[in-house]
C-alpha cells in the first residue's frame, strides 16, 4: 500500500511525472467514453451506423478557404514586408472577401477599413505605446 | 490623512488616464492589464512615486475591467480572467440584452473592487500571514477545486467535458519544466519555439475569436439575428439596480472568492473567476439556467474578477510577495523608484500606502463612470457589420499575440493554430471552455503537485494528511463535483433540450 | 460610426499628451548610431528582477549619447538568444544578460549553440553583488561557515538548501557544497540536500514551509525580511554573499571572508551584466556602443541610480570583455565538473 501511494522522485525526471499521470487519465477516459458509446449504440441497435459530417450543408467554400488561406498568407508575409503593408493588404482582401462582391462600393469600404484600422493600430500601439510590432 | 494632501491633481489625472488606457487594453482581445503596466513601466521612472502608482493602479483596474466588453459583446474574452464572463454575457447579447449585460458586469465589478479594497485596507497584514500558511498542498487543492467547474459547465456529455479539460491540462504542459529545465512533449523540430510552451493569450483568443470567425465564414458571414435587434426593444427589459436585489449574497460571495484567491501568491487570477462561477452555479436555485444568459453568472465572474485586484495587493504590500503576474510587474515599478516592498512596507511608507488606497478608490469610481456612460456607444459594436469588425478583430488579435511576449512570431502561429483547432473542436465535440480552463490551470496544477511531493519525499498521502485546511478543501471539491453530477443529470432529464453550445 | 471615430480621436489626443513628456531627442554628438530604435532583449521574463533593472538603467542613459530609442523586452533566455540569432547586423536588436548566459550552457539549461563564442561580446556594465544565502531568523547559525560547523557537530541533522537550477543560484550552491566536502569530508557534505525550485517567491515560501533550511536569494529581494520588526515566522537573516567585496551599507560577510575556498582558491562570484550582439554586428555600431557605455559609466547619476537597488558599476570594455568572461567561465567549468549531480542530493 505504501508503495502504491509513493511516487518515485528523481530530479532529472521531475518533468515526466505529471505528464505521465495526465496521459494515463486521458487514456482511461477515452477508453471509458468509447465503451459507454458502444454500449449505448448496442442498446439502440445502431452499432455500425456512422454518420459524421464535418462541414455544414452548402458551406461557403470560397469564404471559408479564402479566410484560411488569407490568414496563413498574412502571417507568412508579416515579418517579411512589415506590419503596415501586410496589414493593409490583408485587411483589404479579407474585408472584400467577407462582403462577397467586387462592386465599387465594396472596394471603397474595404480600402477605408484597411487603411484606417492599420494606420490607427500602427500609430497608437507601434508609435505611441512603443509596442514591438512585426 | 486628507486625500488631496497625498494625491495631487496630477495623480488624479494620471489615474484617470490610466483607467482609460487600461480599459482599452483590457477591451482589445490580446492585450492585457499586465501588458499595459509593463509598457508604462519605463515612463513611471520620470514620475513622482505617488503619481506613478496612481497611473499603474489605474491601468490595473481599467485593464481587468475592460475585459468584459468583448467577452459580453463578441464572445471573446479580452483577458483570461474574463473567460467566465462569456458564459452568460454573450447569451445575453444574443437575446438583445448586451447593454444590460455590460451594466450588470460593471456594477458587479465596482462592488468587487470596493469589497477587496476594504479588505485590503483593514485586514492586509492579518490575511497575508494566513496566505503564507497555504503551502503547495493547499494550493494544489485550490486549483483542483477551480477545475471542478469543468464538470459543472460541461454541456451535454459530462465525460466529454472532463476529457476536454484534461486535454487542456496536457497541452499546457508542453515546454520546459522550470525546476530542472528539461523539455517535454515537444514535437521534434519545435524545440526552440515551444521551449516555453504555447502562450496562453494567443491560445485563448485563437479558440474564441479566430475559431468563431472561421465558423462564420463557413456559414457565409451572414448577419446574426441579434445584430438586427431594434434598439428600442431593450427598453422593455432595461438595466436597473434592482437586478441585484436577489443577488447580494452571490455578489459578496464572489467578491470574497476573488479577493481570497487573489491573495494566494502563485495562484493565477483566472482561478478566481473560474471558482467563483462554479460556486454561483452550485448555490444557484436554478443552476441549469446558468450559461444561457443569466445575470447571476455574469455577476459571479465579474465581481470575482475585480475582487482579485485588492486581493493580489494584500501579500504584495504586506509581505512583498506578488499575488499574481500583474502585481509582479508593479514590484518592478516600485523597485525602479528604489522602494523595496516587504513586510515593513506599510509602516515604513504610510503616505504611499494611503496613496495606493486612494488611487484604488478613484480608479474604481473612474472605471465605473467611464464605462457606465460610454456603454451605450460601446454596445453598438455589435451593429457594425461583420465584414468590417471581423478583419479589425483579426488584426488586433495578431498584434496582441505578437506583442504579448514582446515580439514573438510563433505566438501569431499559435493564434492561428488554435483558431483552426477551436474550429475543429466544435466539429468533433471537444468542448472549448473546459479545454481552456484545463489549459489555463494546468501548469499551476503540475507545479504544486510536484512541489508537494518534493516536500513529502514522493508520499501521496500528504494531500490528505497535511492539515485541516486541506481536508476542508477536499470537502469543497467533493461537494462541487456532486453538485455538478446532479445538475448534469437534472438537465439531461429535463428532456434533452437542444442546448447549443455557443462556442 | 461617427461617434466611434470621435472617441478614437479624443483617445489619440489624450495619449499623445501623455506620451509627449516621454519623447527623447538626440543630442547631436558624434557617437550617434544610424538605427532609430534598438530592441534590447533580456534573458529574463520578469520585469521585477535584477536583469530588467540593470538593462533599464543602462539603456536610459545610453539613449542620449547613441541618439536612439531603446526598448527593453523581457522575453526570457531561450527567446532572447533566438531573437539575437535572427537579428540584423545593424545593432537594431541586442541582448542584455548576466553570467547565466554561459553558466546555462555549461549546465545544459541553455542550448550549446548559444555559447559565448557564437556571439560578439559587448561591454560588461554592472554588477549585482547581492547574490546571497539566507536562513530563518532563529536558525542556529549566522554564517555559511557556521552552518557547516553546525552540521559537523550535529551528526543527525541535515541542511536543505533551496536553489534554482542551471545558473547563478546553482553555481554558488556548488561552491558551498564543494568547500564543505573538501574541508569536512563527505560525512558532513552528504547531509546537505538541495530543494530545487523556481522564482524567488518559491524559495522564500520553501523556507517558510520548512521545506528548506537555507535559501539562495539576494540583497535586493530579501533584505526587507531581515529587518528589525519583521514577525518571527517570516524573519530571515543573511548568512553570506558570494561577491568579492562587502556591499556598502550591509553588514553581511562575503564567502571569501568566511574562508570558503574551492581548490585552494577563495570562492568569489560576482554576478555581472553585459551586452551580447550578433556575431557579424557592424564594427561601427559596436564601437559606438562601447564608447557610449564608457561615457555612461563615468556619470555619477548612473552609479546613483544603480545604487538604489544595491547594484554597482563595473565597466569592462568590449575588447577585453570576451577574454574576461572566457576566463571566468573556465574557473567555474571546473566547479561544475566536480559539482554533485542534483539527482543525488534532492530527495
Amino acid at each position: 500500500m505504501k508503495d502504491l501511494l509513493t511516487v518515485e522522485l528523481k530530479f532529472s525526471e521531475y518533468h515526466t511525472i505529471f505528464p505521465k499521470i495526465m496521459l494515463t487519465i486521458l487514456i482511461f477516459l477515452a477508453v471509458l467514453m468509447l465503451l459507454l458509446n458502444i454500449v449505448k449504440r448496442i442498446k439502440k441497435g445502431t452499432l455500425t451506423a456512422f454518420r459524421f459530417q464535418f462541414f455544414i450543408d452548402n458551406y461557403d467554400k470560397l469564404k471559408f478557404y479564402g479566410t484560411v488561406v488569407l490568414l496563413i498568407a498574412y502571417a507568412l508575409v508579416l515579418e517579411r514586408i512589415g506590419f503596415l503593408p501586410a496589414s493593409i493588404l490583408f485587411m483589404f482582401l479579407i474585408t472584400l472577401l467577407f462582403i462577397g462582391n467586387i462592386k465599387k462600393k465594396s472596394i471603397v469600404v474595404s480600402l477605408a477599413n484597411s487603411l484606417a484600422t492599420s494606420l490607427v493600430i500602427w500609430y497608437l500601439f507601434g508609435q505611441l505605446f512603443d509596442i514591438t510590432l512585426p | 490623512m486628507d486625500i488631496f494632501e497625498i494625491l495631487s491633481p496630477l495623480s488624479v489625472l494620471l489615474c484617470f488616464i490610466g483607467v482609460f488606457i487600461g480599459i482599452i487594453f483590457g477591451a482589445i482581445p490580446g492585450m492585457t492589464a499586465t501588458m499595459a503596466i509593463a509598457l508604462f513601466l519605463p515612463i513611471t521612472y520620470s514620475l513622482d512615486m505617488v503619481d506613478a502608482i496612481a497611473l499603474l493602479i489605474g491601468l490595473y483596474v481599467g485593464g481587468i475591467s475592460g475585459g468584459l466588453v468583448p467577452a459580453v459583446l463578441l464572445n471573446i474574452p479580452g483577458t483570461p480572467s474574463s473567460l467566465c464572463t462569456t458564459f452568460d454575457g454573450y447569451p445575453m447579447t444574443q437575446k438583445g440584452e448586451g447593454e444590460k449585460a455590460l451594466k450588470i458586469g460593471i456594477t458587479a465589478s465596482i462592488v468587487g473592487g470596493f469589497f477587496s479594497l476594504t479588505v485590503l485596507y483593514f485586514f492586509a497584514p492579518v490575511l497575508a500571514s494566513v496566505a503564507i500558511k497555504f503551502s503547495s498542498v493547499e494550493k494544489f487543492l485550490i486549483i483542483v477545486f477551480a477545475l471542478t467547474v469543468i464538470a459543472s459547465i460541461s454541456k451535454g456529455s459530462l465525460l466529454g467535458g472532463i476529457f476536454s479539460g484534461f486535454i487542456g491540462v496536457y497541452l499546457s504542459l508542453i515546454g520546459m519544466f522550470a525546476d530542472n529545465n528539461q523539455l517535454r512533449l515537444i514535437p521534434p523540430g519545435f524545440e526552440e519555439e515551444l521551449a516555453y510552451g504555447f502562450s496562453l493569450l494567443p491560445v485563448l483568443i485563437g479558440l474564441f475569436a479566430i475559431a468563431q470567425i472561421l465558423q462564420e465564414s463557413e456559414e457565409g458571414m451572414k448577419a446574426s439575428p441579434h445584430q438586427t435587434f431594434d434598439f428600442k426593444k431593450e427598453k422593455k427589459n432595461r438595466f436597473t439596480f434592482k437586478i441585484f436585489n436577489g443577488q447580494i449574497i452571490n455578489t459578496i460571495r464572489s467578491s470574497m472568492i476573488g479577493t481570497f484567491i487573489g491573495m494566494l501568491p502563485g495562484v493565477g487570477g483566472s482561478a478566481a473567476s473560474i471558482s467563483s462561477y462554479s460556486q454561483a452555479k452550485n448555490f444557484s436555485k436554478h443552476p441549469e439556467k446558468l450559461g444561457t444568459g443569466e445575470p447571476e453568472g455574469l455577476i459571479a465572474s465579474e465581481s470575482a474578477n475585480n475582487g482579485l485586484i485588492g486581493g493580489a495587493l494584500i501579500p504584495l504590500l504586506s509581505l512583498g510577495i506578488p499575488g499574481d503576474s500583474t502585481t509582479a510587474v508593479l514590484v518592478g515599478a516600485l523597485l525602479l523608484q528604489g522602494i523595496q516592498v516587504g513586510p515593513l512596507f506599510i509602516p515604513a511608507n504610510p503616505d504611499l500606502w494611503d496613496g495606493i488606497i486612494y488611487a484604488l478608490i478613484i480608479a474604481n469610481i473612474v472605471m465605473f463612470l467611464l464605462m457606465f456612460f460610454s456603454i451605450k456607444h460601446m454596445a453598438k459594436i455589435i451593429y457594425i457589420p461583420k465584414y468590417i469588425i471581423y478583419p479589425i478583430i483579426i488584426v488586433m488579435c495578431v498584434v496582441g499575440s505578437y506583442a504579448i511576449n514582446n515580439g514573438v512570431m510563433f505566438d501569431v502561429w499559435t493564434l492561428l493554430l488554435f483558431g483552426l483547432a477551436g474550429y475543429v473542436f466544435m466539429k468533433i465535440g471537444i468542448q472549448v471552455a473546459p479545454f481552456l480552463i484545463g489549459f489555463i490551470l494546468g501548469k499551476e496544477l503540475e507545479k504544486y503537485f510536484i512541489d508537494s511531493l518534493k516536500g513529502s519525499g514522493g508520499d501521496l498521502t500528504i494531500f490528505f494528511t497535511k492539515g485541516p485546511i486541506a481536508l476542508l478543501l477536499w470537502m469543497l471539491i467533493a461537494i462541487s463535483i456532486i453538485y455538478a453530477i446532479m445538475d448534469n443529470r437534472r438537465s439531461k432529464k429535463a428532456g434533452d433540450q437542444t442546448i447549443t453550445p455557443s462556442t | 460610426m461617427k461617434k466611434l471615430l470621435t472617441i478614437l480621436l479624443v483617445a489619440i489626443l489624450a495619449l499623445g499628451l501623455a506620451a509627449c513628456s516621454n519623447e527623447t531627442s538626440g543630442s547631436g554628438e558624434g557617437s550617434e548610431v544610424d538605427v532609430s530604435r534598438v530592441r534590447l532583449v533580456i534573458g529574463s521574463t520578469s520585469t521585477g528582477g535584477d536583469t530588467y533593472q540593470n538593462a533599464d538603467t543602462i539603456s536610459r542613459y545610453l539613449e542620449d549619447p547613441l541618439g536612439t530609442n531603446i526598448k527593453v523586452d523581457a522575453v526570457g533566455a531561450v527567446r532572447a538568444f533566438q531573437e539575437l540569432g535572427k537579428a540584423k547586423n545593424d545593432g537594431s536588436t541586442l541582448m542584455f544578460f548576466h553570467d547565466m548566459a554561459y553558466l546555462g550552457v555549461e549546465y545544459g539549461s541553455i542550448q550549446e549553440n548559444n555559447k559565448l563564442e557564437n556571439w560578439t561580446i559587448g561591454p560588461v556594465v554592472s554588477i549585482n553583488p547581492g547574490n546571497a544565502f539566507l536562513a530563518k531568523g532563529d536558525a542556529p547559525y549566522d554564517t555559511m561557515t557556521e552552518s557547516a560547523e553546525w552540521l559537523k557537530d550535529n551528526p543527525d541533522e541535515t541542511i536543505t538548501v533551496a536553489i534554482e537550477s542551471g545558473g547563478v543560484s546553482e553555481i554558488t550552491f556548488d561552491g558551498y557544497y564543494l568547500w564543505v566536502k573538501e574541508k569536512y569530508g563527505t560525512e558532513v557534505s552528504d547531509r546537505i540536500k538541495a530543494y530545487v525550485t523556481g522564482s524567488q517567491e518559491d524559495k522564500n515560501q520553501a523556507l517558510w514551509d520548512g521545506n528548506a533550511d537555507i535559501i539562495n536569494g539576494s540583497i535586493g529581494g530579501n533584505n526587507e525580511y531581515t529587518k528589525e520588526g519583521v514577525e518571527d515566522d517570516i524573519k530571515m537573516k543573511f548568512l553570506g554573499i558570494t561577491a568579492g567585496e562587502r556591499v556598502e551599507g550591509y553588514d553581511i560577510p562575503t564567502f571569501a571572508e568566511q574562508g570558503i575556498k574551492v581548490d585552494g582558491k577563495e570562492f568569489v562570484f560576482d554576478k555581472e551584466f553585459f551586452f551580447l550582439m550578433p556575431k557579424d554586428v557592424e564594427e561601427d555600431f559596436a564601437s559606438k556602443l562601447d564608447e557610449a557605455v564608457a561615457e555612461v559609466e563615468e556619470n555619477p547619476d548612473y552609479a546613483k541610480d544603480l545604487a538604489k537597488n544595491a547594484y554597482i558599476t563595473n565597466y569592462v570594455p568590449a575588447d577585453e570583455a570576451i577574454a574576461y568572461l572566457l576566463e571566468k567561465r573556465e574557473t567555474f567549468q571546473n566547479i561544475i565538473k566536480n559539482a554533485p549531480s542534483l539527482d543525488k542530493i534532492t530527495n
